[in-house]
């Protein structure tokens, strides 16, 4: 396995007459998803300053190396299988990582936004 | 009403402050008990949420900045006894977790109801079809 959950990775999109995008994304599967298909569960950091329902907001504290941190905040909607052929190998490769506690704070916040019906 | 008073709120978070700082063993089991009578505390405003529909865009918002900021010094808190392997005490282990799920159900709900009322924002095309792409790819190997 050669990302961990809570890693910051980044994965390339074409945008139609521009070329090729680098975004950033948070690994949010566990190693067990990793040994039985090889694959990570991410969630996309979008360039943002919008407070809105989908939009987690991300703080120095969250992050091992917060000076490393994505700018923007993860989208709870924007998720996305990947294996690590994806993955883009730069100099940010490994370098920022989200904190366990932080992680699942961020799975909740996806569950409660992104995959429940009204909780009250 | 539905949020902590502007009192007990302001003296939660000063002592989830102090517990960052002062994690003395002497202090764990005052703290145990200041959880448990806590948790009770939130578990009761999770019951009185169901008004959460009729507040207005001002109320709303002070319910969102209230728990997001409880939530966020109660995570720095969190974070420090996880880094410290919970001193080995399951019991506290256990009541901050239960302490963290409730406060995160409580600050999910309210930016839910908080958020509803702000603009949308629209992920660009490219994106979203990049991350169909990627799963679509993925998940077309897996199966297959």
């Amino acid at each position: 396995m050669s990302y961990d959950r809570g890693d910051v990775i980044e994965i390339s999109f074409n945008i139609p007459g521009e070329g090729m995008k680098h975004h950033p994304a948070i690994i949010i599967s566990n190693e067990e998803v990793y040994n039985i298909d090889g694959i990570y569960i991410c969630v996309m950091v979008t360039h943002s300053d919008m407070s809105s329902y989908f939009a987690f907001d991300l703080e120095a504290e969250m992050f091992v190396n917060p000076n490393n941190m994505p700018e923007g905040k993860a989208k709870a909607h924007l998720i996305a299988y990947v294996e690590d052929r994806h993955v883009i190998k730069n100099a940010y490769t490994k370098r920022c990582k989200m904190k366990k506690i932080y992680v699942d704070r961020l799975v909740g916040f996806i569950a409660s936004t992104a995959l429940s019906e009204d909780e009250i | 009403m539905l949020a902590l008073s502007a009192n007990l709120q302001y003296n939660v978070e000063g002592i989830f402050e102090q517990m960052i700082h002062f994690q003395d063993e002497h202090l764990v089991n005052d703290f145990k008990e200041f959880l448990v009578r806590f948790l009770e505390e939130i578990k009761h405003i999770d019951t009185s949420l169901t008004n959460i529909k009729n507040l207005d865009r001002n109320d709303l918002h002070t319910l969102y900045v209230d728990f997001k900021q409880l939530s966020s010094v109660f995570d720095k808190l969190h974070q420090s006894y996880y880094d410290k392997r919970y001193m080995d005490d399951e019991e506290l282990k256990s009541l901050l977790k239960s302490t963290e799920k409730q406060l995160h159900k409580l600050a999910n709900i309210s930016h839910k109801y908080y958020t509803k009322h702000l603009p949308i924002e629209k992920a660009p095309d490219y994106l979203k079809s990049g991350l169909v792409q990627y799963s679509q790819e993925v998940l077309n190997k897996k199966l297959s």
